[in-house]
């Protein structure tokens, strides 16, 4: 080793070599972040795409797209800042946490806070205005909510039983209630999977879970009554597109329809830097800097575009599950398998909306959509995995979610 | 399990199973994107591009009809009109505008934006563009030469027109949807009616298009309003913005009169409907006769054949909706069949991408009767097309293809002095004392004498004996189109006069007639040809055919006369002689022994049966549906009995056919028995020309007893008796004349005489229909005319003298 002198002592000063090290050791984590800066940096390109028509040349970029880089810098500070210190500390922090963004919540939820404060979008009560920034409670919440989970689950094994499941059941209850009442059942949806993958990772028994969901799924068409409205339109226009019914396609469909028509238009090697701009612009693709951004990528760089996208965040979750089979500390583990969770989960509802497999739904795209709030609580994420995998212990703590009748 | 011993802890076979099923999650995703990537991929991506493109068609130009002078009988006559967009009629363009800079003005955070705060700001950006669009009014209003309020309440005008028929497509549509709703069970929720109405209020295609609001400008001002719909000017910055807080008002460049669109607008016209004609009287039969000469206004002229155009294209076949499947239209599903049999025109008609130039649109004009109608597929032409590039601002222009004329045979010069002479108001197509069949007494029956001064309608056909080309055509009654358009009812009503006149039917062709005594020279030459009778050979004229029926199958002689041809001549009369004498004896005598096969054959021979696909209808609709004929019960010639046969051999019975087909069948004699169906349309496909092979001596015979008919003192078609007095019906210097005289009986016209009820219904016309075909030319036959006069009564009286005036007009025309 070039930084190590023949008596094993080291060539670097201070705290670099112990820091080397670390960074050597966090390994797979890597995958994750370099995917991560990837896909922030694309979106920044997605965004630029969206909104200017005319191509700009680089390292022009247009207004909202040079504001978009700002916030992944701000991000990356951010996430280089939970980082640092131990995570472990955000365990035993993690209650409080959790305390803090329910009270949030219900903050929104209070009838008489001032609009001036919680400012309504598209009729959700989703945002604090702080003055010059946003804050999103509900991404904070997703953050201490799988602090607490992983916190919870780590060294018991009661969820092995029917009965056990239920207190997991009900810590994600509360945050998920809270969040539908907004409105933003979109949001709110992405618990489940999160919670699913937690459970699944700490050794739940499958049997329990997968008759779980197959109640879901039956009792699902009993909750379609107490859908809104709007929110029904949309299941209605997305069994008409399936049929081929093309009543809805100037009405409820339109984004939909749009979507997949750009996206179509994008080819498998994509529609070029002008055409793809001119297709977004007089398609009058909607929200193509938030929601659509995915479709925005397909149109300019086609199948192979959007297969890379999928391909970064599949990375993103190898690297992640990687250093989480590496870690030998269960609340670490179960961190990363909440936040994983949570990441396959979004991609998956968003990029569905996309390419019209699923209705639309308000969930953006970690990392490539537009907005400082989610960017930020995105990087974070990707702070803690880093964190947990520069974190490694040495000795191995007694073996978690290891059980003999498994399967 | 394998697993287990590769994966020896739980929690890693736990990790891979989340990581399988993270990728096995993104299968569908995957395959949804190679879908629409790879097997959508041109069909969306030609969507797409659809938006980047801007088409603005220009109308075709539709060719002209001529007649065989070169003289114009149908043109566009072109013309402009200015329209404006709908919304910036109703003024909802200067809200548009406003929104969008408002929008702009805040960029990103339009959406943080209250709907109330949004309002307000739409609001204090209005007034600019409103103020811009007052004087944008006053700017139209001044290049159409309209006061302000004038152009105003048409702009009322227009918005209330649209307004109502969207409402009238919100109510069908929420109905119909309802309907459907119901029939399929589906629960009608307060989302579901929410969509239902949502759907039932999309706007009407006409809330996004052009409206004309002043049409058929002169071009001087069309053009004026070209450059203006070109100009645009910078806008105005709204009064006192710097009172408010301070916007951001980026300048703008808006159109000068936005919205504005010249179209070309453009009429049919037909310079040559009515004509004035100068009748010669002094040719006329005496009691008729004038020195100076008539002028004749003739309108209506040549209106059965040329036809019209309408406005509206016809749907004809509904669409499914649901499947994305348009309903076609009638003319244009005509049309597709029409390119598919004509690659040629196809590869010309299609735009690169597979559209029609000349497919047809709401409000094309489109061919509907005669010629128009008929000739459509070529008359249409194709539209010009201009495309501009949304982001490139690039222009292609593509020229429009005129349509194809079409010349006529017909000279409309000749058929204007024709119509002219048949006008009932010149008197010889009206009832006279001196046709009226007397009584012994010699006192005219007193329903008979109500009769006189009553206007008589018939057809005239003129036909080129070498070339087959109709050189005239008139029906009388005609009808003008603006008459149509007007009061329709006076050409397609119930009254008992319409019943008996039938203006719009074209007599020519579309009217069956019993052939008559016109026949027999026919008769003659097929019998000959056939063997049934050598050519000199001689019949007796008996008075009547069976010797023990007096009353059956008599002569004409017999039964006005009491006395029979071989009386009158003091022989037997050979062919030529029965002719002459149109001596029925002779020719039912000839119809027994050609019998029902060999009358069938003779007939067909001769055209009976056929049609001519002249070219003036289109395929089985409309009063210029050519009449083929019939024979027996049917064109081919079946159930005819032997009672049938003899009677055929005079022209009567269970046979019918055009005046046409008569012109047709002596021409066919004139050129010895060669065969050359008639055309109306110069250059359209004719079959080949056949030979009947007809004994020579027969046509001789033929022709030499048409020949008497008109110029030997015993032929019923050489004189009318006026009051005591005989005197010639043809009269034109240095040209010679066959001819025959032909009665045929009719069915009466039944129907209401009161035109009250449906109850009471009587004779309204009957009588016998006066026929006359004659030919002429100066040395050999040139020309056929075939004349029928409805209910002009027995023998050549009615008909006669109009052939006469058909041959001066001949004349005058310059043909002989």
């Amino acid at each position: 080793m070039p930084y190590t002198r023949a008596d094993g002592a080291s060539r670097l000063p201070g705290l670099v070599r112990p820091a080397a090290e670390a960074l050597r050791r966090a390994g797979p984590a890597w995958l994750t972040v370099v995917a991560s800066l990837l896909l922030s940096l694309l979106g920044v390109y997605a965004i630029d795409v969206a909104e200017s028509v005319k191509p700009t040349v680089l390292p022009d970029l247009s207004p909202t797209a040079l504001r978009q880089l700002l916030f992944v810098v701000v991000a990356i500070a951010a996430s280089v800042a939970i980082a640092l210190p131990n995570y472990r500390l955000f365990g035993y922090a993690s209650w409080f946490l959790m305390a803090i963004g329910i009270a949030l919540l219900v903050f929104l939820l209070v009838p008489f806070v001032p609009a001036s404060i919680v400012r309504p979008r598209n009729g959700a009560r989703g945002w604090i205005d702080l003055g010059p920034v946003d804050l999103q409670p509900s991404e904070l919440v997703k953050i201490a909510y799988v602090l607490v989970l992983a916190w919870y689950l780590r060294f018991r094994s009661n969820y092995r039983t029917f009965r056990g499941l239920l207190p997991p059941a009900i810590i994600t209850a509360i945050p998920v209630g809270l969040i539908t009442l907004q409105p933003d059942l979109g949001t709110s949806m992405l618990f489940i999977p999160a919670l699913f993958a937690v459970l699944v990772a700490a050794g739940a028994k499958l049997k329990h879970l997968v008759i779980i969901v197959l109640i879901a799924m039956m009792a699902a068409p009993a909750a379609y009554p107490l859908l809104k409205p709007h929110q029904k339109e949309r299941i209605v226009g997305l069994l008409l597109q399936v049929e081929g019914d093309p009543r809805a396609d100037l009405g409820i469909n339109m984004q939909s329809v749009t979507a997949q028509r750009v996206v179509g238009a994008g080819g498998i090697a994509g529609a070029g830097n002008e055409r793809a701009r001119t297709l977004l612009h007089f398609n009058a693709l909607p929200e193509r800097h938030t929601d659509m951004v995915f479709a925005v990528i397909c149109t300019r760089f086609g199948l192979l575009g959007g297969l890379a996208t999928l391909g970064l965040y599949l990375m993103w979750a190898v690297g992640a599950l990687l250093t989480s089979g590496l870690c030998r500390e269960p609340f670490g583990r179960l961190v990363i398998v909440g936040l994983t969770g949570f990441l396959a989960a979004q991609v998956f509802v968003n990029v569905g909306m996309n390419v019209g497999i699923l209705p639309i739904v308000g969930i953006t795209l970690p990392y490539l959509s537009h907005g400082g709030s989610s960017m930020v609580m995105v990087w974070l994420m990707t702070g803690l995995v880093l964190n947990i995998a520069l974190r490694r212990p040495k000795l191995t703590l007694r073996t978690s979610f290891e059980y003999a009748d498994d399967e | 399990m394998f697993l287990k011993s590769l994966f020896p802890s739980m929690f890693h076979r736990r990790l891979l199973l989340l990581l399988g099923l993270i990728a096995f999650s993104f299968v569908p995703l995957t395959a949804q994107l190679g879908r629409l990537s790879i097997l959508r991929a041109d069909d969306l991506r030609q969507q797409a591009e659809k938006r980047l493109v801007r088409r603005q068609w220009t109308n075709t130009v539709r060719g002209s009809i001529l007649d065989r002078e070169g003289r114009i009988l149908a043109q566009d006559r072109p013309s402009f009109d200015v329209a404006v967009d709908y919304q910036v009629i109703t003024g909802d363009w200067a809200l548009e505008k406003a929104r969008l800079a408002a929008r702009r003005s805040v960029g990103a955070g339009w959406g943080d934006l209250k709907p109330a705060e949004r309002e307000d700001l739409i609001a204090r950006f209005r007034p600019a563009y409103q103020v811009h669009l007052e004087r944008a009014w006053d700017a139209l209003a001044a290049a159409v030469n309209l006061t302000r309020d004038e152009l105003d309440s048409r702009r009322d005008q227009v918005i209330q027109s649209v307004t109502s028929k969207q409402e009238y497509a919100t109510a069908k549509r929420r109905e119909k949807e309802l309907k459907d709703a119901q029939e399929q069970g589906e629960e009608l929720t307060e989302a579901a009616l929410r969509a239902i109405e949502s759907r039932a209020k999309q706007p009407i295609a006409e809330v996004k298009a052009p409206h004309v609001l002043v049409s058929r400008v002169q071009d001087e001002v069309g053009f004026a309003c070209q450059f203006l719909a070109a100009e645009d000017v910078e806008l105005e910055p709204p009064a006192g913005l710097d009172a408010e807080a301070p916007i951001a008002f980026r300048s703008e460049r808006v159109d000068q009169v936005p919205g504005l669109r010249v179209i070309d607008g453009g009429d049919r016209e037909y310079p040559i409907e009515t004509a004035t004609v100068e009748v010669d009287r002094s040719t006329f039969p005496s009691a008729l006769r004038a020195d100076e000469k008539q002028k004749v206004v003739v309108s209506g002229l040549a209106a059965h054949i040329l036809g019209k155009v309408r406005d509206k294209v016809y749907g004809s076949s509904p669409g499914d909706v649901a499947k994305g499947v348009r309903p076609t239209i009638g003319d244009a599903q005509l049309r597709t069949a029409y390119l598919k049999a004509n690659p040629p025109e196809a590869a010309v008609a299609y735009t690169t991408d597979g559209e029609d130039r000349g497919a047809y649109r709401d409000n094309d004009r489109v061919g509907d009767t005669g010629v128009e109608g008929a000739q459509e597929d070529l008359l249409r032409g194709l539209r010009g097309l201009q495309t501009t590039r949304v982001d490139t601002g690039e222009r292609i222009y593509q020229e429009p293809a005129r349509g194809q004329d079409t010349r006529l045979t017909l000279d409309i010069m000749l058929q204007a002095r024709i119509q002219a002479v048949m006008d009932p108001q010149v008197g010889l197509a009206m009832v006279h004392d001196w046709q009226l069949a007397r009584d012994p007494q010699g006192q005219l029956h007193p329903a008979e004498a109500a009769k006189i001064g009553t206007p008589l309608f018939g057809a005239a056909v003129v036909l080129d004996i070498d070339t087959g080309d109709v050189l005239a055509m008139v029906s009388t009654p005609t009808f003008t189109r603006q008459e149509l358009r007007e009061h329709p009812e006076r050409v397609y009503g119930n009254d008992p006069a319409l019943l008996v006149s039938t203006p719009w039917l074209n007599r020519c062709i579309a009217k069956p007639y019993q052939p008559g005594s016109i026949v027999k020279p026919l008769i003659l030459a097929g019998a000959i040809t056939r063997g049934n009778l050598h050519a000199d050979q001689t019949i007796a004229c008996t008075g009547h055919l069976l010797p023990n029926e007096p009353d059956k199958y008599r002569c004409w002689i017999y039964k006005r006369f009491n006395t029979t041809h071989t009386e009158q001549l003091g022989h037997d009369p050979d062919g030529a002689e029965a002719l002459m004498g149109s001596c029925n004896i002779f020719f039912f005598t000839l119809g027994r022994r050609l019998g029902p096969d060999g009358i069938r054959d003779v007939y067909r021979d001769f055209g009976v049966g056929r049609g001519f696909d002249l070219g003036v209808d289109r395929a089985g609709a409309g009063p210029a549906t050519e009449y083929t004929g019939i024979l027996g019960d049917g064109p081919t010639g079946t159930n005819i009995k032997m009672g049938d046969a003899i009677q055929m051999g005079i022209g009567q019975g269970p046979v019918a056919w055009t005046p046409l087909h008569a012109a047709d069948a002596y021409a066919t004699l004139a050129r010895n028995g060669v065969r050359m169906p008639p055309r109306l349309i110069a250059g359209r496909h004719r079959e080949e020309p056949g030979d009947l092979s007809l004994d020579p001596r027969g046509i001789a015979q033929a022709m030499e007893g048409l020949q008497r008919a008109v110029n030997d003192d015993l032929g019923t078609g050489h004189t009318i008796t006026i009051g005591e007095k005989k005197e010639p019906i043809f009269n034109a210097p240095g040209v010679k004349v066959w001819g025959k005289t032909g009665t045929a009986t009719s069915s009466p016209v039944v129907g209401d005489p009161d035109g009250e009820g449906p109850r009471e219904s009587g004779v309204l016309e009957s009588g016998d229909h006066s026929w006359f075909v004659v030919m002429v030319g100066r040395d050999r036959p040139r020309y056929v005319i075939s004349v029928v006069v409805d209910f002009g009564g027995s023998g050549g009286k009615v008909s006669g003298p109009i052939a006469n005036q058909i041959i001066h007009a001949l004349i005058a025309e310059g043909y002989l």
